[in-house]
């Protein structure tokens, strides 16, 4: 039996409000507020967030207490499910996160390496998961990169440390959150976290998927020591500059110091950097300018729509199809061109097919229904160089030819991807 | 306070650095640093660093020791802007990325400044000059409130507890061969491992931390007889007496290179007053 330094040890049991029994198994983490271990009770685990001594407040418990209730708003958020009392702190109960889950920080240090496609996926998804948070009027005041975690192979993600989430307006979460992902407002003092300081850390946080860098450490970050507690004050609260402003250009990264804001912002379509754009300029002090969760989800699946792998060195790329002047796209890998690819337009969504692409509900609807898949591209049997929309719904489709000669396409049956040909899904349109 | 030997209110430590048999063979200064300090009477930091010693670290004795002095500097300077108050707080929401990217940057830009000092002959890069000092890290900060520590590269820092149980405090990390992290290397601060834990009434604490430069782990068959150290110091301890540890430290290393891995040793032996009680 392994000791650890912490306030439970493996084999102790503790028994819920609930009545269940826990028993250790093991320390899985420390944290700023308090221990985490996994936990076992009638053969199923689970984890247990122990408070420390100095962190288990009156108002800590209330707010357990309360979101116990209420219950979980949906599966990605690790929720409190069960209390438990101690004699001078507590805890509470919740699933235990499964370990193809990479926190952020995993991330930054290369441990994890999604691909752009789970990357816009867990854009996404972060940004629906809190949208459904809000919704339901609570905030979570401490967005960070200890808080989620994604799976690098499919780019779902997993929200913890739900235990400073209120109900905005009403109560006061036990926390401020963390530097560097605090809206300046908060940093300086003028207010407490609220559903709009969620929005500005959820900005910074997809800036740090994305970008791998924060978007406030420029040269004036470089000048500092990670220590001096004023100069961070002045970096993301006082002063904060975005580093890729558009008209103040002094804050700009540090080659050699701060490479990776520097690689990763080329990579990336125009419409992207303007949404970081406007979240680091205008919303640094207009809370009121963040950009909320519907403009991220449209983007990330707008990106996502646009990666294609390069013919050439085959690494995923972005298709810029509105950037692009006279010369096209060039492979930021191995810098050779990259002719337009197949693709649908269905009204404005421009989706390129490859050769795992799914259309989904939403790029015809527009309705965020990423789960119904409608249809997959699909390979010849006989004639791999010939492609085809395979049609996975129980609905007919009509496919318009150049010529305007239309056939029908029945469940499970093919629409070959033949330039200028239309498909009609019933009622909405798209052009190959 | 600085030396072999400090202490604070519950804790005293004592370090011993030893030249590598086979380094003293072929004539090669030891390449190890350490640092143990006590920091405002309250806090104890100990630091050790392992230069590479290879031909191509040519000066990693001096990168070894500009590793534990920029550790020295860090921590003063942390601690004049964060009581103890914040500084659990602070050490959790930087240690991640913060901290060891500020550590990576301080001992390079140190380096470069050592170097440029010492009127050697110029690096054609920066990344041949920091490869000439290439060195690992590691360090524990141990206060009334909390233990931190990190680590870069090989070396082992244990924590045992009252009754031998020994582990590592950081993650054990399986390497292949000779290589090793290195503060010289592109973004070190990816490949730093940290321990952060607060320490109340209700924490089951060690009695004891070794921290160890590799050369100790490798006079060893296997990591579970290195692990047995952990035990044998905490019995030494109690049974004799931290005089008896301090005089016979040295010898104890200096057999160890040469019955075992030949290479610099450094061991910093870090353990609660409770034991020099008779306690426990």
């Amino acid at each position: 039996m392994q000791v650890t330094i912490s306030m439970l040890q493996s084999g102790d049991e503790l028994i819920s409000s609930q009545g269940k029994v826990y028993r250790v198994i093991a320390l899985l983490g420390s944290g700023g507020q308090g221990e985490v271990y996994e936990v076992e009770s009638e053969g199923k685990h689970y984890a247990l967030k122990w408070y420390h001594e100095h962190m288990a407040t009156l108002r800590q418990r209330e707010i357990i207490e309360k979101l116990v209730e209420n219950g979980s708003p949906d599966i990605r958020f690790l929720w409190p499910m069960d209390r438990i009392n101690g004699k001078r702190t507590f805890g509470y109960i919740m699933a235990l996160r499964p370990n193809r889950y990479k926190s952020i920080v995993d991330l930054m240090k290369r441990k994890a390496e999604p691909s752009f496609w789970a990357l816009c996926t867990a854009g996404y998804e972060l940004a629906d998961c809190f949208q459904k948070l809000h919704s339901l009027g609570y905030s979570y005041c401490d967005i960070s990169f200890g808080n989620a975690f994604l799976d690098p192979e499919r780019g779902e993600v997993l929200i913890c440390d739900n235990d400073n989430v209120v109900v905005t307006g009403l109560s006061k979460s036990g926390v401020e959150g963390t530097l560097g992902f605090m809206a300046p407002e908060i940093v300086m003092g003028k207010t407490g976290p609220k559903a709009e300081t969620d929005l500005y850390s959820l900005a910074i946080l997809l800036f740090y998927m994305f970008m791998l860098h924060h978007p406030l450490e420029g040269a004036r970050e470089a000048d500092i020591k990670c220590f001096d507690a004023v100069a961070k004050q002045e970096i993301y609260g006082r002063t904060p500059l975005f580093i890729w402003d558009p008209q103040d250009k002094s804050n700009r990264p540090i080659a050699g110091y701060q490479e990776n804001a520097i690689i990763y912002w080329n990579l990336y379509p125009k419409f992207i950097k303007d949404l970081f754009i406007t979240a680091f300029t205008e919303g640094l002090h207009n809370p009121n300018r963040r950009i909320v969760e519907n403009q991220w989800k449209r983007a990330f699946i707008r990106l996502r729509n646009s990666i294609l792998q390069c013919p050439s060195c085959g690494v995923e790329n972005f298709y810029r199809e509105s950037d692009q002047i006279g010369a096209g796209n060039i492979c930021w890998c191995c810098n050779k061109n990259i002719n337009k690819p197949p693709s649908i337009q269905i009204g404005s969504t421009f989706v390129v097919l490859g050769k795992e692409t799914e259309l989904l509900a939403h790029h015809l609807y527009d309705n965020f229904d990423m789960q119904t898949v409608i249809a997959k591209v699909s390979q010849h049997p006989k004639d791999p160089t010939k492609w085809g929309l395979n049609n996975v719904t129980d609905k007919e489709w009509i496919w318009i030819k150049p010529d305007g000669t239309k056939s029908a396409v029945l469940p499970d049956k093919n629409a070959p991807l033949l330039k200028g040909s239309r498909i009609d899904f019933g009622g909405v349109e798209g052009q190959f | 306070m600085y030396g072999n030997k400090v202490h604070i209110k519950d804790w005293k430590a004592i370090g011993e650095s030893v030249q590598g048999a086979s380094h003293l063979r072929s004539g090669k200064p030891c390449q190890d640093a350490l640092l143990l300090e006590s920091l405002e009477g309250q806090k104890l930091l100990c630091a050790l660093a392992d230069g590479h010693g290879s031909e191509r670290c040519k000066y990693s004795k001096d990168g070894a020791e500009l590793g534990v002095k920029v550790i020295h500097w860090f921590w003063e300077e942390l601690l004049k802007s964060h009581s103890d108050l914040f500084l659990y707080e602070f050490l959790s929401q930087t240690k991640d990325i913060d901290l060891p990217k500020a550590l990576e940057k301080e001992w390079k830009q140190a380096v470069k400044a050592f170097h440029q000092k010492s009127g050697r002959q110029e690096a054609e890069s920066d990344q041949e000059l920091w490869t000439w000092y290439g060195s690992t890290l590691l360090f524990i900060l141990v206060t009334k409130q909390l233990v931190f520590a990190m680590q870069l590269g090989d070396g082992d820092i244990l924590a045992v507890f009252e009754g031998g149980e020994t582990s590592w405090l950081l993650p054990y990390e399986k390497q292949y061969g000779t290589e090793t992290y290195s503060l010289c290397q592109k973004n070190a601060w990816q490949y730093f491992r940290s321990f952060l834990a607060p320490l109340s009434y209700y924490t089951t604490r060690p009695q004891l931390f070794l921290l160890s430069t590799d050369g100790y782990a490798n006079s060893f068959i296997s990591s579970e007889g290195f692990l047995q150290i952990g035990e044998d110091y905490l019995k030494l301890l109690k049974q004799k007496s931290s005089l008896y540890l301090e005089s016979h430290l040295r010898e104890w290393l200096e057999e160890a290179t040469r019955c075992g891995s030949g290479d610099d040793i450094t061991v910093a032996v870090i353990y609660t007053t409770e034991l020099e009680k008779g306690g426990c």
